[in-house]
């Protein structure tokens, strides 16, 4: 593959996409930009650290869905750096596509996709375009996801997009039926998993999606809708502070 | 260990747990007041036994063998010997209470009585009883005899005996019985609204088709079927019915709001799978 690809943002979701990337012969630049344990144990030849975009970038994949502010620091800092023929991929779950392409000012091919950990190990990535933007430039992103085996769905720009909103949504709601102690966590998984077909119980999904993306995401719907029926669970959000202590217990 | 099982009501879902005790060489007595809703009953359960055998996957024997554990029966009175009695009459408070009161009268002092319902406290059901502590639930999933979990639903009274005696019938049948608290739509259809729910609003945002909204769900999500589609297969009607049910009971919290999109759909008729027009069409294979 020619395509130099460079991922820049948390490490939860830089790990996976670099894995991911690299395992269909990519060279990845990786970047964390935040501080948290997920730091990934680099085996593979094609992956290498880097604390600067490197100029040879042909596609970028700024990954932050926790802190905008820090959003906003990088895709500023890949707009300035890469050349306008690179293209700019940035997750757009917590932030609208449309908010954070104000943030670029070279004209040049971008779009929002449904990054959450553990949804790239499945077969689709779902894309969205800003508001004023066309999706001409759409057919490269999805060359590019079909080189990684990935079908994609474009849909409307909006906070949680498809995936994510109904996850956060059912995790959510197990939380609070846990808080409850209607059953136990293990309990809710058997149910959910037996009882509706899932392919995971939502208390291991929140384990492996960890709880303050999914406090993100719900945390953005909220103030996205004003709808309190997306208001994060007090022990969701008391898990988000606790980081990786929470795991302990 | 429970002996001796009935099941009251012979409609799809009490067919289908009296099939799957069966299935579990436990003798069982289906109940239903409409003796030609029995008898069809039965012989549905022949019918699907019958494609069986001609796969080759069951004997004409075992076929005789597990219709014959199946005992109809017309007299209520008939389940007054029965260690576990299980109900499936539509989830109507007054019905449930009405039911209960009469099977206190006539069966043993110790038989459990349970009910399949998910949406009716269980715990109310059984303030009308004198024994309140072997009130249970005992919530199978369509189809009762395919589909594996069994919530096993404890009331404010209910006992630990009695708790016990119905996940240990759950186990013997193959099923996973779940211990759940007494809410409104339990677990799995509590979980449940917000999942159909938040589909719903996508739909009707724009945000994606249904098709596309069930494609990323079942590519993205690792789903083996997408909201849209099931609940055509449940029927829209049956779905929003639970919804407003649980919606309710809340004291309409908002994560349970039924929506409008649904509403409109029950009331143009389009149920599903059922009327071969839901959110998608659907051709029955065998037109009469």
């Amino acid at each position: 593959m020619d395509a130099k690809i460079y991922i820049l943002g948390e490490p939860i979701l830089v790990n996976e996409y670099a894995t991911v990337c690299a395992g269909h012969g990519y060279t990845v630049a990786l970047q964390y930009t935040t501080n948290d344990p997920h730091q990934l144990d680099i085996k593979q030849k094609n992956i290498t650290r880097t604390n600067t975009p490197p100029k040879n970038t042909t596609i970028a994949i700024e990954l932050t869905n926790c802190n905008h502010t820090q959003k906003k620091k990088n895709i500023q800092i890949l707009d300035k750096a890469l050349s306008q023929s690179a293209i700019i991929l940035y997750s757009a779950i917590t932030i609208t596509a449309t908010e954070c392409a104000q943030w670029m000012k070279k004209s040049r091919v971008y779009a929002g996709i449904s990054a959450l950990p553990t949804l790239i190990n499945n077969k689709l990535v779902e894309l969205s375009v800003p508001a004023h933007h066309t999706d001409k430039g759409i057919a490269d992103v999805r060359t590019f996801f079909a080189s990684l085996e990935k079908e994609t769905a474009l849909v409307d720009d909006r906070i949680g997009m498809v995936m994510p909103r109904i996850l956060a949504q059912v995790i959510n709601e197990a939380i609070i039926a846990s808080i409850q102690q209607l059953a136990s966590p293990m309990a809710i998984d058997a149910a959910m998993k037996l009882g509706a077909d899932y392919p995971h119980g939502p208390i291991e999904w929140l384990d492996n999606i960890t709880p303050s993306q999914v406090v993100a995401v719900l945390d953005a719907l909220h103030h996205d809708t004003g709808d309190e029926r997306y208001a994060a669970a007090p022990l969701l959000r008391k898990m988000a502070a606790a980081g990786e202590f929470w795991k302990k217990y | 260990m429970a002996k001796y099982i009935a099941v009251i009501g012979a409609g799809t879902i009490g067919k289908d747990i009296a099939r799957a005790i069966a299935l579990a060489q436990i003798d069982v007595m289906l109940y239903d007041i409409n003796d030609t809703i029995l008898r069809r009953s039965i012989e549905t359960i022949k019918e699907d036994l019958q494609q069986q055998v001609k796969q080759k996957t069951i004997t004409g024997d075992e076929l005789k063998a597990l219709v014959g554990r199946i005992r109809p029966k017309t007299e209520l009175k008939a389940l007054g010997h029965s260690d576990i009695v299980i109900e499936t009459t539509h989830e109507d408070m007054r019905v449930k209470k009405d039911l209960f009161k009469k099977l206190e009268d006539i069966c043993r002092l110790n038989t459990i009585l349970a009910t399949n319902s998910s949406s009716l406290s269980i715990t109310a059901i059984a303030s009308v009883c004198k024994l309140r502590h072997k009130i249970v639930g005992m919530h199978f999933f369509h189809p009762a005899h395919i589909m594996k979990l069994v919530e096993v639903v404890r009331g404010s009274e209910t006992s630990d005996v009695t708790v016990k005696a119905v996940v240990e019938l759950a186990t013997r049948m193959g099923k996973t019985p779940v211990v759940v608290g007494d809410t409104p739509g339990l677990i799995v259809d509590r979980i449940q609204r917000l999942y159909f729910g938040e589909a719903l609003r996508l739909l009707n945002e724009n945000v994606a088709t249904a098709e596309e909204i069930d494609r990323i769900v079942r590519l993205e999500g690792g789903f083996s079927s997408g909201p849209f589609m099931t609940l055509d297969q449940i029927g829209i009607d049956t779905d929003f019915a639970l919804t407003q049910s649980i919606y309710n009971q809340y004291y309409h919290t908002p994560r349970y709001r039924p929506h409008p999109l649904q509403k409109k759909m029950v009331e143009a008729g389009m149920l599903g799978v059922k009327t071969e027009i839901g959110f998608f069409k659907h051709e029955r294979r065998f037109k009469v």
